[in-house]
């Protein structure tokens, strides 16, 4: 027997909870209830410990940062920073790469900056739920025609009855040239939308590769071809698989950013739900 | 897809002061961050099992068992009063 916290407890409950100890120590992404893409944060990620069939959960900065060799070429945190934010180049074209989210039907092409990490360097992310905006073009009110400018409803997305989901995700680890700096950077898989998504993520149709616990598996630790890898990379949740509904516009300041707001229907047309 | 992750938050009174509680989830395991209005610093806590394999609220890290005690029975309150409505 051990005691913890002055409690009697087995030896297997001491190790559970000496271990979430640690799980907790190492985490500061748990401070903050939701994580923005362009903030650049760090991330929950599980990651393979080389040459075994088993896992670490980290964290790795969201935001791909490529070897500093290879196209777009960053080789410091201040490069990082511009490019990611954006900028005009000396011909005058606006350059911006934000490399989140990596395009699972370009993944494995031979010039994108993808593609060792696929076949080298996979990984899952974890979520709770993501958050999308629905694009809805209202009638203007003189003309009756749809207005051109959307207004956006957001959404928050999960599976049915699971309180966290696996996404595949892609990683590199990254070093600044000049500080010495090193992160590990990821990015996440995006496949083509399901119906559900099809109707929430609307002006792009696009939705986060979503793996269930074999293919998660499998994309971790399976010794892949590059046609598995392909396949698994587009993988298409089912919509019936999965939830969403509507969050208050203003969301993102709220004390509890999951409570659901639901809007007049005339306003926002109800999703159309697979059965 | 541009936010990730999310985990719910609710705010509670603990004597006079509102405290505010998050519910995170790791693999395999929940647990709960508290926020304190006041000096006190945050308290991380879960439900675990005794020896006599009954449930009881402790802290993470281990030292301030007490405190735990008081507050995990206001996150079961809450639950249970959610459930309910």
């Amino acid at each position: 027997m051990c005691y913890y916290n002055g409690v009697k407890v087995t030896r297997s409950e001491y190790i559970r909870l000496k271990s979430i100890e640690k799980a907790i120590a190492k985490y500061d992404f748990l401070d903050k209830p939701l994580h923005i893409g362009f903030n650049y944060d760090n991330m929950p990620v599980l990651k393979r410990i080389p040459g075994q069939d088993d896992f670490e959960l980290t964290q790795m900065e969201w935001g791909f940062l490529p070897d500093g060799d290879k196209w777009p070429y960053i080789k410091t945190r201040e490069q990082a920073t511009k490019i990611r934010k954006g900028y005009v180049d000396e011909k005058g074209r606006y350059v911006q790469y934000t490399l989140l989210n990596a395009v699972s039907e370009e993944l494995l092409l031979k010039n994108k900056v993808y593609r060792d990490a696929a076949l080298n360097r996979r990984c899952l992310a974890l979520s709770t739920g993501f958050y999308e905006w629905r694009h809805i073009f209202p009638p203007n009110k003189r003309t009756g025609l749809p207005v051109k400018t959307a207004v956006k409803y957001p959404y928050r997305i999960g599976v049915k009855d699971q309180e966290y989901f696996y996404i595949a995700a892609i990683w590199n680890p990254w070093t600044d040239e000049q500080t010495g700096e090193h992160v590990d950077t990821m990015a996440y898989v995006t496949t083509e939308a399901n119906s559900l998504m099809a109707q929430v993520h609307n002006s792009k149709k696009r939705m986060p590769t979503i793996l269930n616990e074999e293919l998660a598996w499998e994309w971790m630790f399976g010794n892949l071809s590059e046609e598995r890898i392909s396949e698994i990379a587009k993988t298409q949740f089912s919509a019936n698989k999965m939830e969403a509904y509507s969050l208050p516009k203003d969301f993102l300041v709220s004390v509890d950013p999951t409570a659901p707001f639901v809007y007049p229907e005339t306003e926002l047309p109800p999703l159309q739900l697979v059965a | 897809m541009v936010i990730v992750q999310a985990n719910e938050t609710f705010d509670l009174e603990f004597g006079n002061n509102t405290i505010s509680v998050e519910q995170i989830q790791i693999p395999g395991q929940k647990f709960f961050r508290v926020v304190f209005s006041n000096q006190i610093p945050e308290l991380r806590l879960l439900r675990a099992t005794n020896s006599e394999q009954k449930k009881f609220w402790t802290s993470i890290p281990e030292g301030r068992q007490k405190l735990a005690e008081q507050i995990g029975p206001l996150i079961e309150q809450y639950y249970l009063a959610k459930k309910k409505t």
